[in-house]
C-alpha cells in the first residue's frame, strides 16, 4: 500500500443544520493554516446525497474529512455515521463528531460506530479556534491515507 | 311447711336447743331395765346365763345371783335348746327370730312362752312373753291370711289419702287399738297425723301438728333400726336386769332391738298426759329413712301378742312399698310434666329464635315448671318480669344481695324474710325466692317467687309449755294436753321441690346457653359479614388442609362456583405450582407459628394473580394451633400504577434530558454570537451597547451551568449496567487534586482522615457526591478562616458511610432537608455560585444505592454530610 502525501486543500463535508455553528464553522477554517474547502450539507439526508453523489451531488467531491453533528433533523448523526461506516466506500473517511454533548456515554457510543474524533462544540467563541487547530492537528497526523481515498 | 316454732315462744333458741339436747342425749337403748310383760335373758352363745331381768323370780325359785352362770337347758327340753342352737348357729338373727318356747319351773310347772332371740354385741338376747290363748289371732294361717288380704286390697286403692286409712283401719282391726294414728314428719321432724282410725267417741287428733321435740333423735333413731315398739301399759314398773351393769363393771346391754326395752320416763308421761295406757308403734320407711309412724293407743293397759305384732310390721312394711310406689308415681308424673315444659321451652329457645321474644311468648312455661308464680329475669343489666313479683327496687336490693352473700348456684327460700336480711315490702308477693345465675360471673340471674302462703297450723297442745327448769337446767316435760292450738304462719311460701329446683336448673342452663348460643351467632355472624364485604380474598383450612372457610371475594376471584369448596382440601382445589407454593408457605407458618407475608404472582385458570398475603395461624382455646388463616389482597393495580408510574417518570426524565440537550444548542448560540459581536463591534458601541453585550454574555453562562447540571441530573441511571468494585482512595485523589487546582481553592486545606475503601460503585456517582461535597464545603467557607475539609470513612454492618466535614458557615437546621431540593438555593448568585443541583444530584444518586445523607451542621461553626451506602446493593 502506497503512501501519498496531499499538497492539495482538504476537502472538508461539515454536516450541520445550525446555521450559526456552520458560520462560525466556516469562519473558523477560513482564518486556518491549512488550505481547505468546507462543503456543507443542512442534514443527514443530504450528507449521504453528497457522499454517495446523488440528487444533485453528482459533481460532489468525495471529502477527506467529515465534520458530523449528532443531532440531525430528518436522519440523526448517528444513523449516518452508522451508514458511513458501514459503506466499503466510505467507510475510511474520518469522521469528526461534533456534538453539545459531553455526556460520557454519548461520546462511548459514537466511538462504539467508528467515529474518529468526538468534539464537544464550544461556547466560547474563541474555541472554535482551538478545534480548527486541533483538526489541523489531527489531521497532519492521518495524512498518510490509503491511496484509493480522496481523488479530485 | 311447718317450723318447731316453739323455740319463739318461752324460750331463747339457744335455750330451747339445750332443752332438746338433753332428752336427745337420753341413752335410751340401754335402759337397763325391761318392761314388766315378759323376762329378758342375756346368754352366751352355750346358752349360760350372763344377765337376766329381776321378774325372773316371779317364774323361778331363788335368788336371781344363783341364776347367773347357770344354763338354759336346765329349764327347757333338750330338742328346744336343739332348735335355738340350730337358730343360732344359722347366725340370721337380725331381724329378730320368733319361736314358742315352753319353760318347766323345778315345781314341774310347764309355762308357754313366745319367744324372740336377737344378738346384741357378743351376747345372745331371749325374751320370753307368756302366751297368751285369748288372742285373736293365734295360728300362723290367720294371719298369713290377714296379711294377704291386706296386700290385696291395697292394690286397689287409687290415692295416696285413701292408701293411708286403708292402712290404720286394718291396723287398728288386726291388733284391737281403740286408736290408730298415721303420724308422717316433715323435713324438720315436725309431726302431722294425716290418718286415723278410732272409736266413735273420741276426740279426733286428724290434722294436729305435733313439735319435732315429741319424738327425740335417738328416739327416731331406734325407729329407724327396731320397727315395732309395745308398750302395754304404761303405768308399768321397770325391771332391773341383774346384775346390773354397775355390778358387772361390764358395758350396759344394748337394748335396741329388744322388744322389752323400758321406756323413757318422758314419754310415758307424754302418754300417761294424753290418757294412753297402751301404746304400739310401727316405723314407716321410705329410701331407709324414717317417714312416719303408726301409732296405736289404747285408753286400758292392753297387750297383743308377738305373732299380731309381727304381722302388723309385715302390714306396715308393705305399706311403706306400696306408699313408695305411689310417691314415685307421682314424682314421675310431675317430672315428666316438668320435662314436657322444658321440652317446650327448649324448642322455643332455637337459634333462630330472639330470647327476648321467646321469654314474653313463653313465660308461663318458667313459671309453671317451677311452680312459680312470678319469675324475673336479670340478663345483662335488662330486667324481663312476668307473673307476679315484688317492686322492682326489693328485685334490685335481692340481686345485689346474692351477689354479695350468695357464693353458691341455687339460693333457694321459702321465706325470704327468715333467710335473709332484705326487708321485703308486700311480703305476700316474694316469700319465697329461688334464685339460679345464668352467668358464670353470677351476675345474671333467674328468680323464681312464690307467694306467701298463709297457713294455720293445728298444734297437739300449746308447745311453749313444754319446757320446765330444774336445778340441772331445761327439760322437756310433754305437754299436759293434746288440746287443738291453732297458730298462722305467715311469710312461708311452699317449700321448693327437689323437682322445681331441677327444673329451675335446668331453665337456667338453657337460658344461658341461648345467651352463649346468641352471642356466638352475633360473633358469627359479624365474622361472615367482615368475611364477604372483605375486598381480600380470604381462606381458613385446618391443620390438615382441609378449607373451613372461604371468603365471596376469593370464590369470585378463583372462579369457585359455590361453597361446596368448604370440607375439602385446597389441594383438590389448587393444583401444580401454587399448590406447591400454598404447601411451603403453609409449612412456613405452622412451623414458625406466627404470622408471615408473602409476595406471589401466579396464573390460575387462565386468570393473571398478583398477590400480597398474610398468612396467621389460629389458636383454640387451649392455645393449640389448629387453623390456619390466609389473607390475599390483589397487587395487581398497584403493580400496574408502579409500572406506569416508573414509565412515566422515565419520560420525565427524557423530557428534562431532551430539553436540556436541545437548550445547549441556542445558548451556545447566543454565547458564541454575542462573543462575536463584542469582539468584532465592541468599538463601534456606546457604553450601554456594552454593558448589555455582559448581561447577554453573564445569563448565558449561567444558563448554560444549569442546562448542564440538569443534563446530568436528569441523565442519572445506574439501571442498566453491571456495577464495578471502585477504589474510593483513587478516585478521590483526583477530586481533591482537581478542587486543589483551582484557583480559589489555593489557600484551602483538603485532608483525607483515614484509609479509604473499595466498594461497589459506579465511578461517575462517586465522583458527583465527592466533588460536590468537596465543592460545596469549600465554596461556602467562612471568610474570617482558612477553609479545610477533613474527608473520612466509617462502616457499619450494612454501610459505607463517607463524611465530609468542614469548617464553613454552616447550615439552620430548618433548612436540612431543604437543600437536597432541586434548584433550592440558600443563597443569592452573587454571595455564592451555584445552581442548586448538586445536593439534588447527589441525593438522586443516593436513592438510586438505597443510600441515606445526613447533615450536621452549626451555624458559624461548619457542616458535616455523611453519605451512606449500602454494602449489599439491591438493584430493582
Amino acid at each position: 500500500m502506497a503512501l501519498v502525501h496531499h499538497a492539495r486543500a482538504i476537502e472538508i463535508l461539515l454536516v450541520e443544520d445550525n446555521k450559526g455553528d456552520v458560520y462560525l464553522t466556516k469562519k473558523a477554517f477560513e482564518d486556518a493554516k491549512i488550505l481547505n474547502n468546507l462543503h456543507v450539507a443542512m442534514d443527514g439526508e443530504e450528507a449521504l446525497a453528497f457522499l454517495n453523489k446523488q440528487n444533485g451531488f453528482h459533481d460532489a467531491i468525495t471529502p477527506d474529512l467529515i465534520l458530523l453533528d449528532i443531532n440531525l433533523p430528518k436522519m440523526s448523526g448517528r444513523e449516518v455515521l452508522d451508514k458511513i461506516k458501514n459503506d466499503e466506500r466510505l467507510r475510511r473517511i474520518p469522521v469528526i463528531i461534533l456534538s453539545s454533548s459531553d455526556s460520557e456515554k454519548d461520546i462511548i457510543d459514537m466511538y462504539d460506530l467508528h467515529a474518529n474524533s468526538y468534539i464537544t462544540k464550544p461556547v466560547d467563541v474563541e474555541k472554535f479556534n482551538e478545534i480548527v487547530n486541533a483538526i489541523e492537528d489531527f489531521w497532519m497526523s492521518i495524512v498518510i491515507l490509503p491511496t484509493d481515498t480522496p481523488k479530485g | 311447711m311447718v317450723q318447731a316454732l316453739v323455740a319463739r315462744q318461752a324460750l331463747s333458741d339457744e335455750e330451747l336447743k339445750k332443752a332438746i339436747d338433753g332428752c336427745d342425749q337420753e341413752p335410751i337403748h340401754i335402759p337397763g331395765s325391761i318392761q314388766p310383760h315378759g323376762f329378758l335373758f342375756a346368754l352366751s352363745d352355750d346358752f349360760e346365763i350372763l344377765k337376766v331381768s329381776a321378774n325372773i323370780t316371779d317364774l323361778i325359785e331363788g335368788n336371781t345371783r344363783d341364776l347367773i352362770g347357770q344354763n338354759l337347758s336346765t329349764w327347757i327340753t333338750k330338742d328346744k335348746i336343739g332348735e335355738l342352737r340350730d337358730i343360732v348357729s344359722e347366725g340370721s338373727l337380725n331381724p329378730i327370730r320368733y319361736t314358742t318356747l315352753e319353760l318347766t319351773t323345778k315345781k314341774q310347772e310347764t309355762h308357754q312362752f313366745d319367744a324372740v332371740m336377737h344378738r346384741s354385741g357378743e351376747v345372745l338376747i331371749l325374751e320370753l312373753e307368756k302366751h297368751n290363748p285369748d288372742a285373736k289371732i293365734v295360728h300362723q294361717q290367720d294371719f298369713y291370711q290377714e296379711v294377704m288380704n291386706f296386700s290385696v286390697q291395697l292394690q286397689k286403692v287409687e290415692s295416696q289419702t285413701n292408701l293411708y286409712e286403708y292402712l290404720v283401719e286394718e291396723v287398728r282391726k288386726i291388733t284391737g287399738f281403740s286408736r290408730v294414728k298415721l303420724y308422717r314428719f316433715d323435713e324438720n321432724w315436725n309431726g302431722q297425723i294425716i290418718a286415723e282410725s278410732k272409736e266413735l267417741h273420741m276426740s279426733s287428733y286428724l290434722g294436729l301438728h305435733f313439735p319435732a321435740s315429741d319424738i327425740p333423735k335417738q328416739a327416731r333413731q331406734l325407729y329407724s333400726k327396731n320397727y315395732l315398739r309395745l308398750i302395754p301399759d304404761v303405768s308399768f314398773a321397770p325391771v332391773s336386769m341383774m346384775p346390773d351393769d354397775l355390778d358387772s363393771h361390764k358395758k350396759p346391754i344394748d337394748l335396741s332391738f329388744s322388744t322389752l326395752r323400758s321406756v323413757s320416763p318422758v314419754h310415758m308421761e307424754y302418754l300417761k298426759n294424753i290418757g294412753v295406757e297402751a301404746s304400739m308403734s310401727i316405723s314407716l320407711m321410705q329410701n331407709n329413712k324414717l317417714w312416719g309412724l303408726v301409732a296405736c293407743h289404747h285408753h286400758t293397759p292392753y297387750h297383743i301378742p308377738y305373732p299380731v305384732r309381727m304381722a302388723t310390721e309385715l302390714m306396715a312394711h308393705t305399706f311403706s312399698a306400696f306408699l313408695s310406689n305411689f310417691m314415685t308415681a307421682d314424682e314421675e308424673s310431675e317430672k315428666s310434666q316438668k320435662e314436657s315444659y322444658m321440652r317446650e321451652l327448649a324448642v322455643a329457645l332455637r337459634p333462630n329464635k330472639s330470647l327476648v321474644e321467646t321469654l314474653k311468648k313463653k313465660h308461663t312455661l318458667i313459671l309453671q315448671a317451677v311452680n312459680a308464680d312470678g319469675v324475673i329475669i336479670h340478663l345483662e343489666g335488662k330486667y324481663f318480669a312476668f307473673g307476679l313479683i315484688p317492686e322492682m327496687s326489693f328485685c334490685h336490693r335481692l340481686i345485689k344481695w346474692l351477689e354479695d352473700n350468695h357464693n353458691e348456684q341455687v339460693f333457694a327460700s321459702e321465706s325470704i324474710s327468715r333467710d335473709t336480711n332484705l326487708a321485703v315490702q308486700g311480703q305476700a308477693m316474694a316469700s319465697g325466692v329461688l334464685a339460679i345465675p345464668v352467668s358464670t360471673e353470677m351476675t345474671d340471674y333467674v328468680i323464681w317467687f312464690r307467694q306467701e302462703q298463709t297457713e294455720e297450723v293445728n298444734w297437739a297442745g300449746k308447745p311453749e309449755k313444754n319446757i320446765t327448769e330444774s336445778e340441772t337446767g331445761y327439760h322437756l316435760t310433754p305437754r299436759a294436753s293434746f288440746k287443738r292450738w291453732q297458730e298462722n304462719i305467715r311469710g312461708y311460701s311452699k317449700r321448693w321441690s327437689d323437682n322445681d329446683i331441677q327444673a329451675a336448673n335446668n331453665i337456667s342452663k338453657l337460658l344461658l346457653n341461648k345467651k352463649y348460643e346468641d352471642t356466638l351467632k352475633q360473633k358469627g355472624q359479624d365474622l361472615q359479614s367482615i368475611l364477604n364485604n372483605s375486598n381480600a380474598f380470604i381462606y381458613i383450612i385446618d391443620t390438615d388442609g382441609k378449607i373451613m372457610t372461604i371468603n365471596d371475594a376469593a370464590l369470585e376471584a378463583f372462579d369457585l362456583e359455590d361453597r361446596a369448596v368448604a370440607g375439602q382440601h385446597y389441594k383438590d382445589i389448587f393444583h401444580g405450582e401454587l399448590a406447591q407454593m400454598m404447601e411451603n408457605n403453609h409449612a412456613k407458618v405452622l412451623g414458625q407459628q406466627k404470622s408471615m407475608t408473602f409476595e406471589k404472582d401466579f396464573i390460575f385458570n387462565g386468570k393473571e394473580f398478583h398477590l400480597i398475603t398474610v398468612k396467621f395461624p389460629l389458636y383454640d382455646t387451649s392455645g393449640d394451633i389448629y387453623a390456619l388463616c390466609s389473607m390475599s389482597t390483589d397487587i395487581s393495580k398497584l403493580r400496574a400504577t408502579e409500572g406506569e408510574l416508573k414509565r412515566s417518570n422515565k419520560e420525565l426524565e427524557r423530557m428534562a434530558f431532551i430539553a436540556s440537550h436541545d437548550l445547549q444548542e441556542p445558548i451556545r448560540m447566543i454565547a458564541n454570537f454575542t462573543q462575536l459581536l463584542e469582539k468584532e463591534y465592541a468599538g463601534q458601541l456606546e457604553g450601554r451597547g456594552r454593558e448589555y453585550i455582559e448581561f447577554t454574555q453573564n445569563a448565558a453562562s449561567r444558563m448554560r451551568d444549569l442546562i448542564h447540571d440538569l443534563l446530568q441530573y436528569s441523565r442519572l441511571n445506574i439501571e442498566d449496567t453491571d456495577i464495578p468494585i471502585i477504589d474510593t482512595q483513587e478516585e478521590l485523589n483526583v477530586i481533591i487534586q482537581q478542587a486543589q487546582d483551582m484557583e480559589e481553592n489555593q489557600n484551602a486545606e483538603i485532608v483525607v482522615m483515614n484509609d479509604m475503601p473499595k466498594i461497589q460503585m459506579k465511578p461517575e456517582h462517586f465522583n458527583s457526591i465527592m466533588q460536590n461535597l468537596i465543592s460545596n464545603a469549600l465554596k461556602y467557607r467562612a471568610p474570617e478562616r482558612k477553609p479545610k475539609v477533613e474527608v473520612s470513612y466509617s462502616q457499619s454492618d450494612i454501610n459505607h458511610e463517607f463524611s465530609v466535614k468542614d469548617n464553613g458557615i454552616g447550615i439552620k437546621k430548618e433548612y436540612f432537608e431543604k437543600i437536597f431540593i432541586i434548584f433550592q438555593r440558600l443563597h443569592k448568585n452573587d454571595e455564592y455560585e451555584g445552581t442548586g443541583v448538586g445536593l439534588a444530584l447527589c441525593q438522586r444518586i443516593i436513592d438510586q444505592y438505597n443510600g441515606k445523607a445526613v447533615v450536621q451542621s452549626e451555624v458559624g461553626k461548619g457542616s458535616a454530610f455523611t453519605i451512606l451506602i449500602p454494602k449489599n446493593l439491591k438493584q430493582d
